[in-house]
């Protein structure tokens, strides 16, 4: 496989990753890097191992009892899985937006208040408060939660849930954002917002979004990768993939003839 | 069947409607409506069952929260004073009221019809007066049961065990207003007693708070806690996996086990080689621990398995440690469920006998129990004890010592449901 050339320095640098859970290997010897400040988008079918590659970067893969990961993870040129690093510092720096948004059953204010209250990242008064606005406001949530602070967050839409788990990861500060199939729950209206949402947020942060739709994918990445069988088939520029794959099982897969 | 009828009075249903269709249809609704009919038949029965105990206990118990007392204006002279025998001396005393009784069959007679024991003991300690003296005492159990209908006079005499002499008593008594119904305080505040109009629960309920609080205290923390350890912390996967699946198994075999097990275990354990003393609520509490514990950690293990992973999942990538996201999101969404486990485990406690059997709680305790370390009884060893004698009060107490505990564990099972509602709708806010 070709090794892909950035200008920047990749924000993370994959060199041989394998997952296994148990004895069954759900990733095989993956080398890819990420650029920062951009949309990384991972397809694949249903169990390619899409979502294990991506919790390999936040070291989320640790929290299923059996799952094993090898092979070398850099972030910013520091290995995340050296013994030194605590995998709960790790994630204030990769935050995470899941499948199905799990608002705590909380108010809307304590959800995005919750992780900077644990981390002490607003000391003087006020400043959480302000905290809280900020990271609504990037998550285009602010305007229609405003007066609704205090009410429980499992009240509000589906959409609004996921833009508010959104938020909830970017109260406290990371520099990267993984999304796992983050529109899969929500109508055409609602994804449309998260893709406007993520075309903004990529001036600031590294986005890896695993999405099972390839016009979204075609849409909001700047690279693509596909996976298939816990393997990577294929990485380049989204709008190469997508008009002139080089791998044929790639090329079945977006023309949509399996997967 | 009407909706049979609209089914085939609409054009278009029959004509999608064949005739082999519409008995297959016949047959999943006949099928549904005699589930239903089962289902019906299973409350109305279990609804019957519930009715036929409550209304016999009741029927039998509640006469026993009230007792006929009776006043009786006494002269003690210097020549009953004198007499050695405190029986004889009440009896004298006593001619004032009922008459001369001479012989000793009449006596025994005379003094079955109150409360000889309280009344000897009021006598004792009045003695010195040389005004007459007023002595408030209960009726006996015998002048009890006769005032309230459970002894029938129209038998003969020798049918019944009141005799005809004692109901001329009663009535001359009842006749000059001396005899009163009141309600039953010594049921609650007297110990154990020989005698039934003074026996009471006191050193059961005070014995049985003590167990329950006891136990409560040893086995909710711990059964709680491993009930959160093996669901978040306990490894799962290898040798130590195994380990944890092999105790879960246990503790699930553990709740099976019969309780007079536990009662065993305590007696060899706790009585034999520790030493302590029998017939203790410290020592009961600690069998009824033993005994709360698997039901607890079960509950709980349940209750924190209904709660979605995601969230834990979320508080962790939001870089929550394993014990800020167990103890902010998964413990408080289970606690409803643990606290239910806790109460049925609590209520389980405060009804269990046959352990208590075996460390000896079934002694007859006459003291109210001050600390763990006293002798003392619990509700349900006092209501077996109680229907284990023969005389009729003793029965109508044992049913308003049942009707007691039930309303206990109600109280008990009432807070419970009041602090799960409320704290699962702190947890919708």
């Amino acid at each position: 496989m070709k090794t892909i050339e950035t200008k920047l320095a990749p924000k993370f640098t994959c060199r041989g990753v394998s997952v296994h859970y148990g004895e069954f290997r759900a990733l095989h010897d993956i080398d890819i890097d990420i650029a920062d400040r951009s949309v990384t988008a991972l397809i694949g079918p249903s169990g390619c191992g899409k979502s294990t590659l991506l919790r390999v970067f936040n070291r989320m893969n640790e929290t299923i009892p059996d799952a094993r990961t090898r092979g070398t993870v850099l972030m910013d040129g520091t290995d995340i899985y050296a013994p030194s690093i605590d995998p709960v510092l790790l994630r204030t720096r990769v935050g995470m937006v899941f499948q199905k948004p799990a608002p705590f059953p909380r108010s809307v204010y304590d959800n995005v208040a919750y992780g900077p209250r644990l981390h002490g990242l607003a000391q003087a008064r006020g400043e959480l408060k302000r905290l809280v606005e900020k990271s609504l406001r990037r998550a285009g949530l602010w305007e229609e939660v405003k007066d609704r602070l205090s009410l429980p967050a499992p009240s509000l839409s589906i959409g609004q849930q996921q833009r508010l788990v959104l938020a909830r990861a970017l109260a406290i500060d990371p520099d990267v954002i993984l999304m796992d199939e983050p529109a899969s729950s929500l109508d055409p209206i609602a994804t449309a917002r998260l893709e406007a949402l993520i075309e903004e947020l990529k001036k600031r942060y590294c986005i890896i979004i695993v999405t099972h739709s390839m016009a979204q994918a075609a849409r909001i990445s700047d690279k693509t990768a596909f996976l298939h069988k816990g393997a990577l088939i294929e990485y380049d520029q989204t709008d190469r993939i997508f008009t002139n794959p080089s791998d044929t099982r790639t090329q079945d897969y977006i023309t949509g003839r399996f997967g | 069947m009407s909706a049979t009828e609209t089914y085939s009075d609409t054009p278009i249903k029959a004509a999608i409607t064949t005739a082999a269709m519409e008995a297959r249809m016949r047959k999943r609704r006949a099928a549904e409506r005699r589930f239903r009919v089962y289902g019906q038949a299973a409350v109305a029965f279990s609804i019957a069952a519930l009715a036929w105990l409550l209304i016999s206990i009741v029927s039998t118990g509640a006469s026993a929260f009230t007792q006929h007392w009776v006043t009786l204006d006494l002269t003690v002279t210097a020549q009953t004073n004198a007499s050695p025998n405190d029986r004889r001396r009440l009896a004298d005393a006593l001619a004032d009221v009922f008459g001369e009784v001479s012989d000793e069959a009449s006596r025994r007679e005379l003094l079955q019809v109150i409360s000889a024991s309280v009344a000897t003991a009021d006598l004792r300690a009045a003695q010195n007066l040389s005004e007459p003296l007023q002595l408030i005492v209960p009726a006996s159990d015998l002048t009890d049961q006769y005032l309230k209908g459970h002894i029938d006079p129209n038998l003969p005499e020798d049918q019944r065990k009141i005799t005809n002499r004692q109901i001329e008593w009663i009535a001359a008594l009842d006749a000059e207003g001396r005899v009163h119904r009141r309600f039953n305080r010594g049921l609650f505040a007297n110990p154990d007693s020989r005698d039934p109009e003074r026996a009471g629960l006191a050193s059961a309920i005070f014995g049985s708070i003590m167990i329950v609080l006891i136990a409560s205290a040893l086995a909710l923390p711990v059964g709680i806690g491993a009930a959160i350890y093996l669901d978040s912390f306990a490894p799962q996967t290898g040798w130590g996996g195994r380990l944890t699946r092999m105790l879960e198994v246990n503790i699930n075999n553990l709740a099976a086990v019969p309780s007079i097990v536990f009662g065993l275990l305590g007696l060899a354990v706790f009585i034999n080689f520790f030493g302590l003393p029998r017939s203790i609520p410290l020592v009961g509490g600690l069998v009824l621990a033993l005994r709360m514990f698997p039901t607890i950690v079960i509950a709980s293990r349940a209750s924190l398995l209904a709660v979605p992973v995601s969230l834990t999942d979320s508080a962790l990538s939001l870089g929550a440690s394993r014990m800020q996201a167990v103890f902010n999101h998964r413990v408080p969404l289970a606690a409803p469920g643990m606290m239910t486990g806790s109460i049925i485990g609590m209520a389980q406690a405060l009804g269990e006998t046959a352990p208590l059997l075996m460390i000896g709680m079934v002694a007859f305790v006459t003291t109210v129990p001050s600390s763990p370390m006293d002798p003392a009884t619990a509700l349900p060893v006092q209501i077996f004890l109680w229907s284990g004698s023969a005389e009729a009060a003793w029965a109508e107490r044992a049913s308003a010592a049942i009707i007691s505990l039930l309303v206990v564990l109600m109280f008990i099972n009432g807070i419970a449901i009041i602090l799960r509602e409320r704290l699962q709708r702190r947890r919708k806010l």
